[in-house]
């Protein structure tokens, strides 16, 4: 338990006693104007209000779905949730099309009890004939056409119970939710605090964000990190943003924003299309945090971007580079704030195997630390064969101890054994504990007390800021032609900044031509998953290297196709 | 000043057409108008920032979301004129 430090209900009411009709939340249109506002006093009036109408339909702990367009109703169910005990799980929008498998299956392993939405979504989805059987068993409530009571004191949530299950982004065959208690969103923000702080006197907090609310990033930065620092929180669509990156940057300019987030491909999203002209109206000199994270962070682009928007007077020390997961609330890594970000230009030889040593030669890696960990964390860097710590700038699986550790996987009991239970194997006297450690599955060192991330164990694909999931571009791959080996190919990320690559064996006697093949497998990867396929190799038979259980070995395949070392089919 | 009147169906296409050629950097020949832009390798980020293009240019408040309803060139362009 932190000491002093009050729940979520306590710090809400707090800020709308001493913050009353400044806003909280903010909503943005696509023409930068303020379409909705709700001040601290009117979220604490509000989400108590409904709050208690959610205790009147479920039993604390029972398992809500939040669907939402990314609007301020999200910001007001969520608090309603933490106030009432219930818990709270945010979904991707209805809008999307693609989402709807992903949605039926959350629902399915979460056991939800209810839906929260607003009268416009219940009315747009309840007659869709795919969402039915989800529809049947499950009590809706808009919340937008409640008759809400008066606030009052609600009885205190026990800081230690379930708060909200994040499901983490990309796979829809097997949905994993994290599950985080309220004590470790107090726990994360805290740590965010501290990294965040600044010398000297620091301005009103505001923040402005694009991110998803769904997503543990924008969840965190967009909706409950401002009520933590009673700041002001302008909130835009991920769409907004896509559509004109400049609203994003003008939004920051107009409303003296000095807090925003971004995973590292939006950066370069705004280099890329913002004109000179463009800039010419941008005010950044405001924007003292620019947090940068939830992807490989690359020192080139933030370069590029402060080269591009300093005549703006945004400041290259602002760049905050950090590191978290959905498994430890968000946050792990970052800052402090007050130092510009690090960078390391190492030998990719030595680092293929697992030593970071400087390099001045031409060749070299630059890696951006992702700075120090914060308040009760431990950090461990271990050898994922052995689980054996490793001396440091020796490169190993990141394990991880601190508050801001989720409770495991919901109904996952292996899993979460696996990975939040980890048993670390040392030598007698050691200060680090022995149990209880979380494997992020991330794989980084340190060198001087700042953390490095050379990679990722799991094989997860990142494109764009999206999550994908190899399996599925697999299977889709597998069966766009008759000439494909079923179970023989691989899907990886590859390149940088990194697109999709697929190597595919074919039948060996086929007579089609390595054109039409070619073409088959990328129609059929694009059509269902919207994502281009960047690179593709058709190989021949046996030429993907599995295990011996028969699992593909996908960092193998990336590097014998970086090498040369796959032998192409040919007619 | 000068008339502000709205691109036609036709010159809304061959915009489109143009500048899915100059995002795929291929040939303005070789984009299909009847094929949904996924397919022809434009992802969902690019295929919403080319909404934002489109607007810019067109005058037209274009909805971010079009795109995944209205996925080809020709179907984006007819909805747009739609009266």
């Amino acid at each position: 338990m932190l000491k002093g430090m009050k729940n979520w209900q306590h710090q809400l009411a707090k800020h709308a006693q001493e913050r009353g009709s400044k806003p909280l939340y903010r909503l943005l249109s696509r023409q930068g104007e303020v379409s909705r506002q709700l001040t601290y006093q009117e979220v604490w009036t509000q989400a108590n209000g409904m709050a208690q109408v959610l205790q009147q339909h479920f039993k604390p702990g029972d398992r809500l779905l939040l669907l939402f367009e990314p609007d301020l109703d999200f910001c007001l169910a969520l608090w309603a949730c933490f106030l009432a005990g219930m818990v709270a799980i945010p979904l991707y929008p209805p809008a999307d099309p693609r989402m709807r498998e992903r949605f039926l299956s959350v629902s399915r392993d979460a056991e939800a009890r209810g839906i929260l939405t607003t009268a416009a979504i219940q009315k747009k989805v309840r007659f869709a004939r795919w969402f039915l059987p989800v529809f049947r068993r499950l009590h809706w409530l808009s919340i937008d056409t409640l008759a809400l009571p008066s606030p009052q004191t609600l009885p205190d949530v026990s800081f230690d119970s379930l708060a909200l299950l994040q499901y983490t982004s990309g796979s829809t065959h097997q949905p994993k939710g994290v599950m985080l208690s309220h004590h470790n969103f107090m726990s994360n923000s805290r740590m965010l605090d501290l990294a965040s702080r600044l010398p000297g006197e620091s301005p009103e907090a505001r923040c402005v964000s694009w991110l998803p609310l769904y997503h543990d990033m924008g969840l965190m930065c967009g909706v409950i990190q401002p009520v933590y620092f009673g700041a002001e929180s302008l909130l835009m669509s991920p769409l907004t943003f896509l559509q004109k990156p400049l609203r994003w940057l003008q939004a920051l300019s107009d409303y003296q924003g000095t807090y925003s987030s971004a995973p590292n491909f939006a950066y370069d999203f705004c280099v890329k299309r913002i004109t000179d002209d463009e800039k010419k109206g941008l005010d950044l000199s405001h924007w003292l945090f620019a947090l940068n994270g939830a992807e490989p962070i690359q020192s080139e682009t933030m370069a590029r971007f402060t080269e591009a928007f300093g005549s703006c007077g945004f400041k290259h020390r602002a760049f905050f580079p950090a590191y978290g997961l959905a498994e430890s609330t968000v946050f792990v890594a970052g800052g402090p704030a007050s130092l510009e970000p690090q960078t390391l230009t190492l030998d990719p030889e030595a680092l293929s195997r697992g030593m970071a040593q400087a390099s001045d030669a031409e060749a070299q890696i630059s890696l951006v630390s992702v700075g120090k960990v914060w308040a009760s964390t431990q950090l461990c860097i271990v050898n994922p064969e052995t689980c054996e710590p490793v001396p440091e700038e020796r490169v190993g699986e990141i394990w991880l101890q601190s508050d801001s550790v989720g409770m495991g996987y919901w109904k996952q009991a292996a899993l979460t054994e696996k990975a939040f239970q980890a048993r670390l194997v040392q030598s007698e006297g050691s200060p680090l504990p022995n149990t209880g450690w979380l494997r992020t599955g991330d794989l980084g060192f340190v060198k001087a007390d700042n953390l490095y991330i050379t990679g990722r164990q799991k094989d997860v694909i990142i494109l764009h800021g999206e999550n994908h999931y190899p399996q599925r571009f697999e299977r889709l791959s597998e069966q766009a032609h008759p000439a494909f080996r079923v179970g023989c190919n691989a899907a990886v990320g590859y390149g940088v900044p990194e697109g999709l690559l697929i190597v595919q064996e074919v039948r060996t006697g086929t007579v089609a031509s390595v054109a039409e093949m070619e073409q088959a497998l990328k129609e059929a990867v694009s059509a269902t998953t919207r994502v281009p396929v960047e690179y593709v190799l058709l190989v021949q038979a046996g030429q993907v290297p599995k295990t011996s259980s028969g699992k593909v070995r996908r960092s193998e395949v990336r590097l014998r196709y970086q090498k040369g070392k796959l032998k192409a089919w040919k007619t | 000043m000068e008339d502000l009147k709205s691109p036609s169906r036709s010159e809304i296409e061959v915009w489109l057409q143009e500048a899915v050629a100059k995002a795929l950097e291929k040939p303005v020949a070789s984009i299909a108008r009847d094929v949904p832009l996924s397919e022809m390798g434009v992802d969902s980020v690019e295929a919403v920032a080319l909404t934002g293009d489109l607007e810019d240019w067109s005058g037209l408040e274009v909805d971010p979301t079009l795109i995944f309803d209205y996925p080809t060139i020709n179907a984006l362009a007819a909805h747009l004129t739609a009266a």
